[in-house]
This record gives structure tokens, sequence and C-alpha cells, in this order.
């Protein structure tokens, strides 16, 4: 954990509310964009980030994670394969028997409000991309491009090899590449 | 070296070993194909995150949230301890021994069973804390952890977390 991280930690335990505002601030961008995407404008985004935070600040007394926002992420994943499953097992579309994880065969539900913000031709294709990628992928190459998490942290949020999550890494890539080929042909 | 593009990657997130880093680089020299995937990583990299920028979204919720969460009360005073090279050496085999006890609990039937990392404690981090505490005292750095010195502060976070975590697993 940086020193800086490691200071605003210390200073919320000791009862600073400014301290953690800094810090959610600071982590709203990689967290809430990374929970934004990968529920794919099914609305609980707010939810679960408020539940990510919730559920981390109550282990923290005790708790010090090595990687803050890895830690973060482990949460907020875990909590958007749950409201995946439910908002799946709702409309029917899964039998819930087999526990597996059905987030892949969710249907796309629609827009993703975040490509609002996304910028020129090269920014909206990268953005397509990521949105079109597996969840799997899609989550390495968020953490990875927007948070920068090593992907060592990466296998750990994921609970996979770490040949696992550079490989899903390398096939993003390889999809990406082709917005990058579409660019160079205009 | 052959094409591998998991090595790209690696170097890219700082995690490749110097040895694998020279190695890695003369095959850059020498193959267009790698070559090509390294531009376009990097490529992607400075891109990505003006392209998947969210600006202001959830800056009103993060904002709520930083009012609404729990604050601690005060300051959980801290049991103040005063460690001599002994104590230090006696709590560690304690350590040790309790780890070694909870650090192996029955094996997961599924290693890749998800669980909620709220709820679950990370015996790798801790086992690697330990690890690293071992490797320090090895290395004759017991003095400091002698009194009068802030280093006390290594061992009583690892008491603290393997008393919570006790509590925690019952
Ligand atoms: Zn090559």
């Amino acid at each position: 954990m940086e020193q800086a991280e490691r200071e605003a930690l210390d200073r919320y335990l000791a009862g600073d509310r400014e301290a953690l505002a800094a810090l959610i601030e600071r982590y709203r961008r990689p967290l809430y964009g990374f929970i934004l995407k990968m529920t794919e404008g099914r609305g609980d985004a707010d939810e679960i980030f408020q539940e990510t935070w919730a559920r981390t600040l109550r282990r923290l007394p005790g708790f010090r994670p090595d990687n803050l926002l890895g830690w973060l992420f482990r949460v907020a994943r875990n909590l958007v394969i749950d409201e995946a499953r439910r908002n799946a097992r709702f409309r029917g579309l899964v039998d819930d028997g087999d526990g597996s994880p059905e987030v892949d065969r969710i249907p796309d539900p629609g827009p993703d409000p975040a490509r609002q913000a996304a910028g020129g031709d090269l920014g909206r294709r990268i953005a397509e991309s990521v949105r079109a990628l597996p969840p799997d992928q899609r989550e390495v190459f968020l953490m990875r491009t927007e948070a920068g998490l090593p992907f060592r942290e990466i296998a750990r949020v994921q609970q996979v090899p770490l040949n696992t999550a550079l490989a899903r890494m390398h096939y993003a890539v390889g999809k990406l590449r082709a917005a990058l080929r579409a660019e160079r042909e205009d | 070296m052959h094409c591998d593009e998991t090595a790209i990657l690696r170097e890219q997130s700082g995690e490749l070993r110097a040895g694998r880093r020279r190695r890695l680089r003369r095959h850059l020299a020498a193959c267009p194909a790698c070559a090509a995937y390294a531009r376009d990583l990097a490529r992607l990299e400075a891109e990505a995150p003006a392209a998947l920028d969210i600006g202001d979204l959830g800056r009103e919720t993060a904002a709520r949230l930083a009012h609404t969460l729990p604050i601690p009360a005060a300051a959980r005073p801290r049991p103040v301890l005063r460690w001599s090279p002994a104590m230090a050496a006696a709590a560690l085999v304690l350590l040790a021994l309790g780890a070694a006890q909870f650090l192996r609990p029955a094996p997961d039937p599924d290693p890749l069973a998800r669980a909620d990392p709220a709820d679950a404690p990370s015996w790798l981090e801790l086992e690697m804390d330990l690890l690293d505490l071992e490797v320090q005292v090895l290395r004759g750095q017991v003095g400091r952890w002698l009194p009068g010195e802030n280093g006390a502060s290594d061992l009583d976070d690892l008491a603290d977390e393997l008393l919570h975590w006790e509590e925690t697993m019952g």
C-alpha cells in the first residue's frame, strides 16, 4: 500500500471523516467505473459502490489489506456477480441449481451510461470493444488500464492463477487491437 | 526466446524480472510481430483511461457515502507493549505456532469457490506477513522491536490480526 493511502487510512481510523472522503473520491473513477461497466446499466451501480465501501470499512480496524484498491475490487466483483445472479434468476433466465457463475450468459441490458463520457473516434471504439468483451476479460482489462493493478493482484481479485489473468488480458488486447487497426485504416 | 505476449504484458505492468526483461528486449528487437504487439499495448494503455473515463458519474454518491459511513468513534487505544528481544522471539514462536494452527484450516473442497472476501480472512496475506517477519528476524533485525522504537507496531498489527481472525473464525 502506498504511504499516502496508509496515512489516509490511519487518519480515518482515528476518526477523520475528511480522510475517508478523500479516499472514496480518490478511488471513485476506477472503482465506480468498474462497477458501472460490469453491471452494464442494470442500475445497481450506486448500491454496489456503497456496499463495497461499507463492507470494506467494517473489516478495516482489524485488517489492513496490502492493496486497498485490490481489496475494494474483490468485494465489488463479488457483489456484481451476486447481483447478476439475482437479476438473472428474477428474469427466469438461469436455473439456479448448479451455482456456477452465470454472468457470461446474461444478455446485454442496454446502453452503458459510462459511454457518454468517452471521447473521439478511437476512444469510442475502445469503449465499445471493452463493452463487448466477455466479463472475465473486461474485468482484467479495466483493473489493469483504469486502476493500474498489477496482474498478481488482478489474479487475486479473480481468484485464478496468474497465467489465467494474463491469458484473459491477452485475449482482451487481441480484440481491442482491432479498434486500433480500424483507426489506422480511416 | 520465442514469442510470449504474456511477457510483454508483465513487462508493461512492471512485473517482469531483470533477466527476463533483458531477454524480452532482445526478442522485441528481432521480432516485428511482438514489437507491434508491444506498441499496440502501449497505445491501448495510454488511450483506455480517457476512453473509459466516467467523468463525474458517481461523484454525488461518493460524497453522500463519505458523510453516511460510520466513522470510528475514537482511536482505539492500543495496548502499549514494551518489547525486549526475548519477548519478541517468544511472541514470534507463539505467533508461528498459532498461525500454523489456523493458517491451514480444512482444505477448501473447491479452491476456486467464490467466497466473500469481506467475510473471509486472507490466509495467504497473513502467511506472507509471517514469512516476512521470520525473514526479518533471521536477518538479525530483532532490534527493531526494542522499547522506544515504533517498529513494535509490526508485531502489534500481526497480533491484532490473529486475534481478530480467531474471533471471527470462532
Ligand atoms: Zn515474437
